[in-house]
């Protein structure tokens, strides 16, 4: 690093304490930009600076980066932040586990009372859940909430709502018993949501369950992941932009085509079609959507050219996605078991438009199947201003490289201008 | 860039803006010993003190008296803005800039933050303070004093059970 530029300055030497002749303000400034543990540290520096730290206006509790830190250091670190300092408390970021697990209802008591702005609580929760205090319901001031493992409370008295929480993300998340009407009231009352991830929802006990039910007036991302056979209504999402869906081999009785369809009107779409079909699902995974998704920018799909259901539901889409920019396909045959035999698109009636806009196709883990041969000689043909495909081999395939790309190179390009590249190479 | 006119002010001005173009209206700002220094509004309104001092009227024909601040700090500041209102999309150029602008010592990035605060020029604040904050990033405590100049005026026992009180800190 260069020596420092010595600008014009009347020569005199510095003055004692450089950082305390700041006036207050500024010193906060700089003060608050420090994690806790260094905050803290200062409290060493001179008689002056013992309980400098203290006086800070703001600031955030962070130990998720557990640098060098023992698990029983942490907790003892936020009792005793909690216990000498008396200010606001910004954010409160941490990694629960057995040793902790005792003191965190104490501290979620504590933050409701601190105006905490952020919590992100990360419960080791192969080995532990930790059940949550009904305080965290009662931090009003909070923007972001986070929480992985834990088992939800129900509502306290006194729960006012969430009136300025953007972000809502839960990770294997246990409800009790009518958990679904707990999140919906946790929604109803969280106007300023624009992000929601829900994450293998769990409800205790398994009994008869009814929908989860998604609704929310300014949220514009939503991801959901979940193992289990629930339901999931959408009621009202106007704002929605993005939304990345992955049911498993739990798309719900049927009406998969219904459900998607709540998504018409996003940019982009993450979906996971490449699971085996629940038997309710009488062969159909979605086959016709009862609405076009025009605003449908970018479309990546984790899924496979195996069996008819999967191939449909990927026509389907593209069929109603008119102004498509961007593909990307992960193919995923981890779910199948054996290739159906004609599992070809032949009999696959595509409009005129198909693929009109699209831009860039990506396509991971390619076996050069002849059904995905078929749909990759179709996007090219169709695909009138495709710029660039860019195809990666996956783990098995049936054919060589040579053989597959000779034939690829066959394939009439719709797009003067398109490119494929292979695994990084042009062809 | 900064150029010296016939009667001694410095004008450090913006860049290839010709002074008959309208939009780079210039302001004079004088420092607290004197010095003049001709900046355009734009660069000029990088400082919201000034910025509503313009908007509310108070600007007149003389320009701006800052009696807070000298003259080579206020040099250095409008360089600073200068630079962020000439091409402010240019991430990388402005980024090794303001890398470069901040290698100073200690007592004059001290003095920029007093008054990038006293100008209310919120962009250079978040920047010095935060070259400040990680100059104290885990650095040891006897490095900090050294690097600020602070007196270590505890006895031994009072640094010992300061450590102790909060162990975890100082692991």
């Amino acid at each position: 690093m260069a020596p420092p530029r010595q600008r014009a300055r009347p020569s005199e030497p510095p003055p004692a304490d450089l950082l305390g002749s700041l006036p207050p303000p500024l010193l906060d400034a700089i003060l608050a930009r420090l994690d806790i543990r260094d905050a803290v540290r200062t409290s060493a520096l001179s008689r002056e600076w013992r309980r400098r730290w203290e006086a800070l206006p703001c600031i955030s509790l962070s130990f998720l980066d557990k640098r060098g830190a023992t698990p029983t250091s942490t907790s003892v670190a936020v009792d005793r932040v909690l216990a000498r300092y008396p200010g606001h408390i910004s954010s409160f970021s941490f990694h629960c586990d057995k040793y902790s697990a005792a003191r965190v209802a104490d501290w979620l008591v504590a933050l409701s009372t601190r105006g905490v702005r952020s919590i992100n609580l990360q419960c080791s929760y192969y080995y532990y859940s930790i059940t949550l205090h009904s305080s965290v319901f009662l931090c009003t001031h909070l923007v972001h909430l986070e929480l992985n493992g834990c088992l939800m409370p129900p509502l306290p008295a006194g729960f006012t709502g969430f009136p300025v929480l953007e972000e809502l993300k839960l990770y294997a998340a246990q409800f009790p018993e009518n958990g679904e009407s707990l999140l919906e009231e946790i929604l109803g009352a969280s106007p300023s949501l624009n992000t929601l991830n829900l994450s293998y929802l769990y409800i205790r006990d398994d009994g008869p369950q009814n929908e989860w039910v998604i609704g929310g007036p300014n949220i514009r991302n939503l991801t959901i992941n979940s193992d289990k056979s629930y339901g999931w209504r959408i009621t009202d999402l106007p704002r929605l932009d993005e939304a990345t869906i992955d049911l498993g081999k739990y798309v719900s009785s049927g009406d998969f085509q219904g459900f998607i369809a709540g998504f018409a009107q996003v940019r982009k779409l993450i979906l996971h079609t490449c699971y085996p079909l629940p038997p309710l699902a009488n062969g159909h995974l979605m086959e016709t959507l009862p609405c076009t998704f025009y605003n449908l920018k970018s479309l990546i799909l984790s899924t496979h050219f195996c069996e008819r259901p999967s191939i449909l539901s990927t026509f389907c889409l593209l069929m109603n996605a008119p102004n498509l920019e961007v593909l990307e396909i992960t193919i995923d045959r981890n779910f199948v078991d054996e290739i159906e035999a004609n599992a070809e698109n032949q009999n696959i009636q595509c409009t005129d438009d198909f693929c009109a806009n699209l831009q860039v196709v990506k396509i991971k883990g390619i076996g050069w199947l002849p059904s995905e041969m078929c749909f990759i000689e179709l996007v090219l043909s169709k695909a009138i201003v495709l710029r660039t495909m860019y195809l990666r081999l996956g783990y098995e395939s049936s054919k060589s490289n040579e053989d597959a790309l000779c034939e690829l190179m066959t394939y009439r390009r719709g797009s003067p201008h398109a490119q494929v590249f292979f695994n990084g190479e042009i062809e | 860039m900064a150029a010296t006119t016939a009667d001694g002010s410095k004008v450090v001005g913006g860049g290839e803006k010709s002074n008959v173009d309208e939009e780079s209206k210039m302001i004079t700002l004088f420092s607290s010993d004197g010095e003049r220094f001709e900046v355009t509004q734009e660069a000029a309104a990088m400082s919201q003190t000034i910025h509503h001092m313009m908007e509310d009227g108070c600007v007149d024909d003389e320009g701006v008296h800052l009696p807070n601040v000298g003259s080579s700090i206020l040099a250095m500041v409008i360089e600073y803005c200068n630079r962020h209102v000439a091409s402010p999309d240019e991430k990388e150029d402005i980024r090794s800039f303001d890398a470069g602008f901040v290698n100073v010592e200690h007592h004059t990035l001290f003095d920029i933050i007093r008054a990038a605060n006293y100008l209310d020029v919120k962009e250079l604040m978040d920047l010095c303070c935060q070259t400040v904050a990680d100059s104290i990033k885990s650095k040891s405590v006897e490095e900090i004093r050294e690097l600020f100049g602070i007196v270590n005026d505890f006895t031994p026992e009072e640094e010992a059970e300061i450590r102790k009180e909060n162990q975890w800190a100082f692991e």
